[in-house]
């Protein structure tokens, strides 16, 4: 019985600890800016949420570097609170409401994967705190209704898109069969249903160019693609079309490889250039096209600096995540500096009609329609021997070269 | 739709995908059968031998084969230690409790990965990752034929010692009876110990092995560990010729289920988990007990 | 006596109406109070839970098949065929039953491990399948769910009835014939069913009531997420916490299980609101997980029982 008296002893005690009084609103001088992120640190997801942690961190030490942010004339420092979900839905949705109405936070900063952001996007409507993601690519994001999210990360279903825009040019000009028969295998998540409805999609409306002859998802770390990959051999197609995420693709396309395998075209959505698939896959990952949002590849100014600042700093090439990270965080910094207020509206307001320049993505400019997400896009890279990548779409993009199509060894 | 050779082809993934799934398994077979105790530290052990593997190729450039046999070694005294102190005292506790240790150990194990080695995919190559043998039509690749290899070897040794020396026979003594094993004079205390470390030895050989084929993570492992309760569950939990062929069984139906008009490829791992309930419910004494059946020897 | 039992009804009475008051009086505290009602949902995950895993001792790894089942017979009926979601909940409950009958029927033939082993298939199972029944629940892109939803005190208190009848439920079922059954059968079925008990019965009056608390928990959860994915609500890790829940604050007792949830959510909060102790979560809770077994099965409820007893 003794534990039954003590509970209610226990739990007044417990209600007595919370923190009484009012919340102190709008203080007439803020003193700093609170910034807070809910990321995956450790869990499924944690290696890229480690990199848009670093990210986080290297763009707030920038600004408290350069003396804080502009706030209406007065320079404040930035507070980043990074808190770690372990890749829970429960816990990113509860710990980004304790950012919003314990720790009182001016804005905060996205969480990566898809599933994790959008059980933190009620948030940000709820209490009126902007927050700016980019770490969540699936189109259904952008579609509730929210006024207090911005994304900075080109959807899904747009690589799709421009993928098909790649290929029909390269029908265009002799150097792929027209129509393509596609063989297109996607991994079961949000991710790989976007591309692969966005395949389909291009391919039902313009039937001249292109033909998907298969049409197979797999689970998320397999073990044998075999199988997948035999149906694949058996379609007789052009071109392999497979989203993946990185142990995924280095299994099947090791596979692919030791299968005797080869298409005109291959590309595993986002994956190609990745140090860790390329190391993984020596010479086979050799002409492999992917869609990007960004490249350590690219040339433009702002790409190598941070390139090179990132290598110094920790000794590692940056890939998208860090950069989408740096981008992300530096987007909403100018959000703020705009509104020239801490005010969660006035920040929302101002992020809603912001051009920001001087971003890493391609075209170097972030700006977002009426539902957050953004007005960006991917570039497609292509990789070569040695270790090398080019950038081969846009055409407009610095450095952009004509891809060696159809890959090597197929004609 | 599909020529000979790519028939061919899966009945021979089928195959080398089942050695694979042997080998993973005979840890768990080993340690259930013994103590009737479900390792669910098995992944966390496999995970931690992909590490050990991994840094001795990286420090030492020793190659992820001769590593899987020192993460063995390594894992035999550690498994031992695991039984010693922590799991010897949970044996004739409820089944519960020896579940739960085992996943406390198994968080702890992956918390230890997440600290010396972050979150990172990592991966080996070596030389011979791509490299395959042509056999007729078929391409066989280097790093499915090794682990294959490597479950023959296990599955005839281990029968061998279980039939032939004094330790394996006192292994199944206990197995079969503890108390009457006891009393015949075998000391089950250290014949479960050592039985322990040799199962989390059999669990670090195929994580090591597992290195050739997969990039890993401290999460790796959870879906192999419940390929391996469904196989052991199919194999009769306590044969090892049974755990080969309950994972020839999943490695089959797994492989040929792309033939399926329709079928959803992201399916693939609800055929374990079916097989593991229906195994459970239907065939309680596993494969091998259809077969001792019919009057096959074990 | 007659005190003992009086007080019995009366703490816990008294602590409830503090509870409830909570909102009430610290209306500015949002954090706590959604704190508060993913805590009472726990609560109520691992009193259920108890309801089987400990008076009967079927310890099942696979109760996030019945949360996840619920969590989307509401998520379907709410966002597809624009049901009130409060209406919805009884019917998550249902749906968990149905689910609960169809696992019961082959499971519960099962003994110890062997049933243990086979919920682990039947939860990871419904969450592959959950995964690809795209029609039916979005698939991998989970379904995204209205955004506005009652206020968080309503979840608060919700939560708070919800908790208190599955207590009730739970208190109830221990002292009933079926409760005794349960107990029975849990020291030993053959026993049991040699003295004339109808185990399977039994098992499966638990099976159900704990299923339908379960499924209205994870109706629930769901209204508050406004979001449901089957890596969400089917999640191993799920299932493994309302085991853990359980054996932390002591499994087969009537307060232990709150006594874990009440810890558990909280705790690995803390935890993770900690920098520093971010790195080592999981080592705190493994460590927590392996000092129980070994030197505490009794759970926290036992180590303080021994503690008063000194």
């Amino acid at each position: 019985m003794s534990i039954v008296r003590a509970l209610p002893a226990l739990v007044l005690l417990l209600a007595s600890c919370a923190p009484a009084g009012s919340p102190a609103q709008n203080a007439p001088a803020a003193t700093e800016i609170k910034v807070g992120a809910v990321l995956p640190l450790t869990g499924a997801f944690s290696a890229s949420g480690n990199y848009f942690q670093q990210a986080y961190q290297l763009a707030t030490d920038e600004v408290n570097g350069a003396g804080g942010l502009d706030v209406g004339g007065k320079k404040l420092p930035i507070t980043l609170k990074v808190l770690d979900d372990g890749s829970d839905t429960t816990k990113s949705r509860s710990l980004v409401e304790q950012l919003a109405t314990q720790e009182k936070v001016n804005a905060l900063l996205g969480g990566y994967d898809t599933t994790l952001v959008q059980a933190q996007q009620g948030v940000p409507d709820q209490y009126k705190i902007p927050m700016v993601e980019g770490g969540g690519a699936a189109s259904a994001i952008f579609t509730r209704g929210n006024k207090y999210l911005f994304g900075t990360l080109a959807t899904i279903d747009d690589l799709g898109n421009i993928t098909m825009d790649f290929l029909k040019y390269w029908e265009d000009q002799g150097k792929l069969p027209k129509p393509l028969k596609i063989a297109l295998a996607w991994e079961n998540t949000d991710h790989g249903k976007d591309y692969q409805a966005a395949v389909n999609k291009g391919a039902k409306d313009d039937p001249a160019h292109f033909q998907v002859v298969l049409d197979q998802s797999f689970d998320l770390n397999g073990s044998d693609f075999t199988p997948l990959l035999t149906q694949v051999k058996a379609a007789n197609a052009d071109a392999f079309l497979s989203d993946a995420h990185l142990p995924d693709f280095i299994t099947m396309h090791r596979q692919y490889t030791q299968l005797g395998l080869k298409h005109k075209f291959v590309s595993y959505g986002a994956r190609g250039p990745d140090q860790k698939g390329r190391e993984a896959l020596t010479t086979a990952a050799d002409y492999l096209v992917a869609g990007l949002w960004w490249t350590p590849a690219l040339t433009d100014q702002g790409s190598r600096t941070f390139t090179d600042t990132w290598k110094t700093k920790f000794n590692v090439t940056p890939d998208w995540f860090q950069a989408l990270g740096y981008d992300t965080a530096r987007v909403l910094y100018a959000g703020i500096t705009k509104a020239g207020s801490l005010d969660g509206t006035k920040v929302r307001d101002a992020l809603a009609g912001l051009e920001f320049t001087g971003a890493l993505v391609p075209g170097n400019k972030i700006s977002f329609d009426q539902t957050g997400k953004p007005k960006t896009t991917f570039l497609m890279t292509q990789n070569l021997p040695n270790n090398e990548v080019a950038i081969v779409w846009p055409s407009s993009l610095e450095g952009s070269k004509a891809a060696m199509l159809p890959m090597p060894g197929t004609s | 739709m599909y020529e000979p050779s790519a028939i061919a082809g899966l009945v021979v993934t089928a195959v080398l995908t089942a050695g694979l799934y042997a080998l993973m398994s005979f840890g768990l077979a080993l340690v259930y059968g013994v103590m009737k105790i479900i390792n669910l530290a098995h992944a966390g052990t496999m995970m931690l031998s992909a590490f050990v593997v991994l840094e001795l190729n990286h420090r030492f450039h020793l190659d992820p084969i001769l590593g899987a046999i020192v993460s063995a070694a390594l894992f035999l005294v550690v498994g031992m230690l695991l039984y010693v102190l922590a799991v010897r005292r949970v044996i004739d506790a409820p089944p519960i409790a020896s579940l739960l240790l085992l996943f406390g150990v198994w968080l702890c194990a992956q918390n230890a990965a997440y600290f010396f080695w972050g979150s990172e995919d990592q991966s080996i190559v070596t030389s011979y990752t791509l490299a395959t043998i042509p056999l007729g039509d078929v391409l066989v690749p280097v790093t499915r034929l090794i682990p294959f290899g490597a479950s023959l070897i296990a599955l005839g040794l281990l029968s061998w010692f279980l039939r032939s020396t004094d330790l394996g026979k006192a292994i199944r003594a206990v197995s079969q009876n503890s108390t009457a094993a006891r009393l015949a004079g075998i000391r089950s205390g250290r014949v479960s110990t050592i039985a322990f470390g040799i199962g989390s030895s059999l669990s670090a050989f195929a994580g090591g092995l597992l290195t050739l084929l997969f990039s890993f993570t401290p999460d790796f492992g959870h879906t192999f560990q419940l390929k391996s309760f469904a196989i052991i569950v199919l194999g009769g939990l306590e044969s090892f010729p049974g755990v080969a062929l309950g994972a020839l069984v999943l490695a089959v139906i797994e492989s040929f289920s792309i033939l399926i008009p329709g079928w959803r490829g992201s399916l693939v791992n609800l055929l374990a988990f079916t097989l593991l309930v229906a195994g459970l419910v239907l065939l309680p004494g596993g494969i091998a007990s259809l077969l001792e059946r019919r009057g096959k020897p074990e | 006596m007659i005190r003992t039992w009086r007080l019995s009804v009366w703490a816990p009475l008294a602590i409830v109406i503090v509870l409830a008051l909570f909102p009430a009086l610290f209306p500015g505290e949002l954090n706590y109070i959604g704190l508060g009602f993913l805590t009472f949902i726990f609560v109520t995950l691992a009193v259920s839970w108890n309801m089987v895993g400990g008076y009967a001792g079927q310890v099942s790894f696979g109760y996030a098949a019945f949360f996840g089942t619920a969590a989307y017979a509401t998520a379907i009926l709410w966002s597809r065929y624009e049901w009130d979601p409060v209406l919805t909940l009884p019917i998550a409950g249902l749906a968990a039953v149905v689910v609960a009958l169809i696992v019961g029927l082959p499971c519960f033939r099962l003994l110890g491990p062997y049933f243990s082993i086979a919920t682990i298939g039947i939860g990871e199972g419904s969450r592959v399948l959950a995964l690809n029944l795209d029609q039916l629940t979005g698939g991998a892109s989970g379904l995204n769910l209205p955004l506005a939803v009652p206020s968080k005190p309503w979840f608060y208190w919700s939560g708070l009835m919800l908790a208190v009848i599955a207590i009730a439920v739970s208190a109830w079922l221990r002292a009933s014939r079926v409760g005794l059954g349960l107990f029975a059968l849990r020291m030993d079925q053959d026993a049991a069913e040699s003295v004339g008990l109808n185990t399977t019965l039994y098992k499966n009056i638990a099976h159900c009531l704990s299923a339908f608390l379960v499924g209205v928990a994870g109706g629930l959860y769901v209204v508050y997420l406004s979001y449901v994915h089957p890596d969400t609500v089917f999640s191993f890790d799920l299932s493994i916490g309302m085991v853990l829940m359980g054996v932390i604050g002591g499994v087969g007792t009537l307060w232990g299980p709150v006594l874990g949830a009440t810890i558990y959510l909280p705790i690995q909060q803390l935890l993770l609101a900690q920098p520093s102790l971010v790195a080592i979560h999981q080592l705190i809770f493994g460590g927590l997980l392996i000092a129980i077994i070994l030197f505490e099965p009794g759970g926290l409820l036992g180590l303080i029982r021994r503690v008063a007893r000194r």
